[in-house]
């Protein structure tokens, strides 16, 4: 279940960003709650609704993030769109190395309850190649399409 | 053996800012390679003593920040430190500071960016006394080092 959960969320952030949620100006008790005790420091929060999922956008530590939650108020994970510059130096490194033709078109850190790790998608005259890194220090392909 | 190079790159990375280093420790041709092709478009790097024999310390500038880098003689690369703000941790570390250590003050904080893996050292002060917490990317925290009165 937490597997496909994942992949919902992941699907969605590398697809469309979850541009889709209708916005709504209340949620479930549950649901705050869980957002309160896991963001105390969060700012300009602001909600959003699919079928499948509530969304929080809000600001921490100045930085922008995404948040997703079962309607039972089960956190699904966090999205942290951020500047390459931002990631672990071995994934920064390795970037430089091996895919330095490339440019940049997504990165994002996602944050389960228990792990975390980053995906980035790269472009050339070429292909679209995604990858992830679970362990912050090397990356692995996880989609690639020709153009 | 591994834990002695953590612990050795891991001193110096937190010890580095203020020390004073001697004249000369240029490494062999093995390590300037294993640097060339771990960080191939750096070109100005500063290679710094180290009072334990065997381990190569590289300072340089990467994306306009100061990293060190560590070696064995070897050629093997041990890791990168370098000092980040609160901003550039992981979500589950920044949000897991909060929790725990909510009453605590961050100093400084020392991405240590491992070939298996990353940890972050994270210096706080509290009304006890300082200490140094180890966290994982994934939110896992231990007390590496207290210091309270």
């Amino acid at each position: 279940m937490k597997k496909m959960i994942t992949a919902v969320v992941l699907s969605t952030v590398l697809l469309v960003n979850a541009a889709f949620a209708n916005k709504i100006d209340n949620v479930n008790y549950k649901v705050e709650n869980a957002f309160n005790q896991e963001f105390a420091q969060a700012k300009d929060v602001n909600w959003g609704k699919t079928d499948n999922y509530y969304k929080a956008g809000f600001k921490m530590n100045s930085e922008v993030m995404t948040a997703y939650f079962t309607f039972d108020g089960e956190l699904m994970g966090v999205v942290h769109n951020m500047l390459s510059t931002q990631l672990p130096i071995n994934l920064q490194t390795s970037l430089r190395k091996d895919y330095d033709n490339y440019w940049i078109t997504e990165l994002f850190e996602f944050s389960k309850p228990d792990s975390n790790g980053y995906f980035v998608t790269l472009q050339n005259a070429d292909q679209s190649i995604t990858l992830q890194s679970l362990d912050g220090a090397t990356w692995s392909t996880y989609s690639k399409t020709k153009k | 053996m591994k834990k002695i190079f953590l612990s050795l790159t891991l001193a110096a990375a937190l010890l580095s800012s203020g020390a004073t280093y001697a004249a000369n420790n240029e490494p062999n041709v093995k390590v300037k390679q294993a640097f060339t092709t771990e960080f191939t478009q750096v070109k100005d790097v500063e290679w710094i003593p180290m009072n334990n024999e065997g381990v190569y310390q590289a300072k340089f500038i990467f994306n306009n920040e100061t990293l060190h880098a560590f070696f064995t003689e070897e050629g093997d690369f041990l890791g990168t430190t370098r000092q980040i703000l609160k901003p550039q941790l992981p979500i589950l570390v920044a949000t897991g500071l909060e929790k725990r250590y909510s009453d605590a003050r961050v100093i400084t904080i020392f991405e240590y960016s491992k070939k298996d893996g990353i940890e972050y050292f994270i210096t706080l002060t509290t009304a006890k006394g300082s200490m140094i917490v180890k966290a994982t990317g994934n939110g896992d925290f231990s007390t590496y080092k207290k210091n309270f009165k």
